[in-house]
């Protein structure tokens, strides 16, 4: 039964995708017709609306097929136009109009977007195409299991005593009498059979076809990613920035103070030696402890830079040492195997840092876990306190800082901190460990898929001709003209095998059948090898 | 604390160094110009260096070939800049498990003196590089290393006790009580931690009973084997 359940789940999808072929065929009225009013008479404004009816539609069709192939389709619009601002005399201007609201010059920059965005003319084509090759699709299976079943009825139907036309054309064969019905039986079963068998095919075809034509272009992908990885850059580098003059900061006020100090002491020793040498003993005393004073605040600021355990044995024992010198009671979990990028390493162990000490201050904690482990390309650190929960990254507040650390490696950060605890804060980092490695993550957030380069036309062609030449040699030509054979028939009709001389007609009909299998197996090895990739 | 310590040692720091025959010793530090200062420090102090090498693998060797009496080694040495000469040390003391091995680091890191107590055999210390300023302090810890002591940076000491701090019998102690306790895990005799903290040796003798029947360790009046018990005792509380 439950073998059966992905055909009959496709004849159900089948449903859908012609209901879904009505819909586009209002959403292609409303579209052209912003177009055709559009720009035609003017009515500028009726254009978003058909793009938005565009746009629903096509999101519909994306989340439908994203479901059923396991495999979303993300978005592939331009990101909407910043809002415009204001020159110095208030005014907006755009095109050498200006304008006292920023309203219009919006408007006209959001329909510029949408004329300009490849993403709209792909979504039009696909509304006008769609209807036909979806409903094509859709149609086929189901029409084929529908007359299947009509043919398996066929003894049940037919009826010699009813009057006016009797003859029923079935598949070709006329039904003139009960034993016709009873041999067509296996034909329609057979034709049933093709018909489920094709569901899922044709799903999947569809499948293919909606994401050649939804998925985002490259170029519009490509634009995503500048537009998100611009953004990323600047927090990067304003980051860094403030870092940086943090450090400044750090050892204008400690370390060279106290090297003045240092100096200053020293000399004045070097002035007492002579006439009072026990004084100068002293002074040289106290240089020396505030030499190890300057050490010790060098210390700490190379712990905030860059801690040396990290240096020395990487993420795994930088994150133990941090447990160890912890006030709180934590436990550590290490799962990482080879070399980390550096980068990342420090990101990370900030982070953890970071929400260690956020446990301690803010949850009034006693007992933190912390997981760290790296699998599928991504190192995944949680960190788990039995504090009073509540936490939420605020503006200012240390999740967000941790959140700066590491957005520019594409890092995440959840938090899952009910009132009364427990909070887990959870980072995850995309990055190749050791020899691994994965281009296809680092290629960045808009292609998240792993995008399988789109079929080519040939291979196109080739997938939606081959079941109709196939099926064609196949069924009617071999398999009926061979149940006809057998039965003996007058009727010929459109079979090839049917018209030949008698020791041709076996021959044939053999051949007819292995020309269909042959063109199947190699169909559903790619089919196969699809489904396997969309697997992994 | 160091001028403390330094104001309040007698001369008597002094003929320990001259009690005992020349320490042989192997010196592992990258840096030329503390290289130079170290080995001139301990030779000073009547200390004969057999080695002094810059890198792990040098070191290793100068272990194997020299069979020194006591290794001061660098954690951060050539050619990875990592921990190359604690792992040195560490593989060294797995082929001889008595070698004696003083760490000498720009910060110290509870996780390391962990490895290195691990194994309890004692004849090791874990000092920061400015320890050095105090030199016959830092000489002493060398020597005190070398005869099978320990000698562990009071910063360990305070790390360690502070991540010890919820233990329920730590917190029985009263604080001058800790402060004989600290002391003692640094690796220092009744002797050295009454002129430390300027109190009799006997009343420190009196303390450490304390201290050890409070945290339910066996007396011992064998001075390292008491700071062995010490550390041990706060090296696996923590685990």
């Amino acid at each position: 039964m439950s073998r059966l359940r992905p055909y009959v789940t496709a004849q159900g999808r089948a449903v859908v995708l012609v209901a879904l072929a009505a819909v586009e065929v209002v959403a292609q009225a409303v579209m052209l017709g912003s177009l055709v009013l559009g720009f035609g008479l003017g009515l500028l404004f009726l254009f978003p609306w058909g793009v938005a009816a565009a746009r629903g539609t096509a999101g519909a069709a994306r989340a439908l097929t994203g479901r059923w192939t396991g495999r979303p389709i993300p978005e592939p619009y331009l990101p909407a136009p910043p809002h415009p601002l204001p020159g110095p005399d208030g005014r907006y201007r755009h095109l050498g109009i200006s304008y006292r609201s920023p309203a219009l010059p919006e408007f006209f920059e959001r329909v510029h977007r949408l004329l300009s965005d490849r993403a709209t003319w792909r979504d039009t084509l696909w509304l006008i195409a769609d209807p036909v090759v979806g409903l094509a699709l859709a149609a086929l299976p189901l029409l084929t299991v529908g007359y299947g079943l009509f043919g398996m009825a066929l003894p049940l139907l037919w009826d010699p005593s009813y009057p006016g036309d009797t003859l029923v054309d079935y598949a070709g064969v006329e039904v003139a009498s009960q034993d016709t019905a009873l041999a067509l039986v296996p034909v329609g079963a057979a034709l049933c059979a093709l018909g489920l068998w094709a569901g899922p095919r044709a799903m999947a075809l569809h499948g293919r076809w909606t994401r050649s034509l939804l998925a985002p272009a490259r170029a519009s992908e490509l634009a995503l990613q500048v537009a998100e990885l611009d953004q990323k850059r600047t927090a990067a580098t304003d980051w860094q920035a403030a870092e940086v003059r943090r450090i400044e900061r750090d050892l204008h006020d400690g370390p060279q103070a106290r090297l003045v100090a240092l100096g200053m002491t020293v000399s004045a020793a070097e002035e007492l030696v002579d006439t009072d040498p026990a004084a100068a003993k002293v002074l040289l005393r106290q240089a020396q402890d505030s030499s190890s004073a300057v050490l010790r605040e060098l210390r700490g600021l190379v712990r905030g830079i860059h801690p040396p355990v990290l240096a020395e044995r990487g993420l795994g024992d930088a994150v133990r040492a941090l447990a160890l010198d912890s006030a709180l009671d934590v436990r550590v979990e290490v799962d990482l195997r080879g070399q980390l990028p550096d980068p990342v390493q420090s990101a990370a162990y900030f982070a953890v840092a970071e929400i260690l000490a956020n446990a301690g201050k803010h949850a009034g904690a006693d007992r933190v876990d912390i997981d760290l482990w790296h699998r599928d390309g991504v190192l995944r650190a949680t960190v788990t306190d039995d504090g009073r929960g509540g936490a939420a990254p605020t503006a200012g507040g240390g999740l967000r800082g941790v959140e700066r650390r590491i957005k520019p490696f594409d890092g995440v950060l959840a938090v899952s901190s009910p009132e009364g605890g427990p909070t887990t804060v959870a980072v995850e980092i995309p990055c190749p460990l050791g020899d691994e490695c994965c281009d296809t993550r680092q290629a960045g957030g808009a292609g998240a898929g792993g995008p399988r380069p789109p079929a080519g036309r040939g291979e196109l062609w080739l997938t939606a001709l081959a079941p109709v030449v196939c099926s064609v040699a196949l069924f009617p030509q071999g398999l009926v003209a061979g149940t006809l054979l057998v039965f003996g028939t007058d009727n010929r009709s459109w079979f090839l095998a049917l018209y030949l001389p008698e020791p041709l007609r076996w021959p044939t009909v053999l051949a007819m059948v292995a020309l269909g299998l042959a063109g199947v197996r190699p169909l559903l090895r790619r089919w196969r090898k699809g489904g396997a990739r969309q697997g992994c | 604390m160091l001028t403390g310590e330094r104001t309040a040692a007698p001369a008597g720091v002094a003929d320990v160094a001259e009690r005992s025959g020349a320490v042989r010793v192997v010196l592992a530090e990258d840096q030329y110009l503390l290289r130079d200062g170290l080995t001139r420090l301990l030779q000073a102090h009547g200390m004969e260096i057999c080695a002094a090498v810059e890198s792990g693998e040098e070191l290793l060797a100068a272990l194997r070939a020299e069979r020194p009496d006591v290794a001061v080694v660098d954690i951060r040495l050539p050619p990875t800049f990592t921990d190359e000469g604690l792992q040195a040390a560490l593989a060294a003391r797995r082929e001889r498990p008595e070698l004696p091995v003083l760490i000498l680091s720009q910060h110290v890191e509870q996780l390391y003196a962990r490895e290195l107590l691990a194994d309890g055999s004692g004849a090791v210390g874990y000092l920061l590089k400015d320890r050095v300023f105090a030199a016959r302090q830092f000489v002493d810890s060398v020597r005190r290393v070398a005869e099978g002591g320990t000698a562990m940076d009071p910063e360990v000491i305070a790390k360690l006790l502070a991540s010890n701090a919820r233990d329920e019998p730590l917190g029985r102690l009263t604080p001058r009580e800790r402060e004989v306790l600290a002391g003692m895990a640094e690796g220092r005799s009744n002797a050295a931690i009454a002129r430390q903290l300027f109190l009799s040796e006997g009343a420190v003798s009196k303390y450490t009973t304390n201290i050890f029947a409070k945290l339910d360790l066996a007396p011992s009046d064998d001075d390292n084997r008491r700071v062995r018990a010490v550390l041990a005792y706060l090296n696996g509380r923590a685990e």
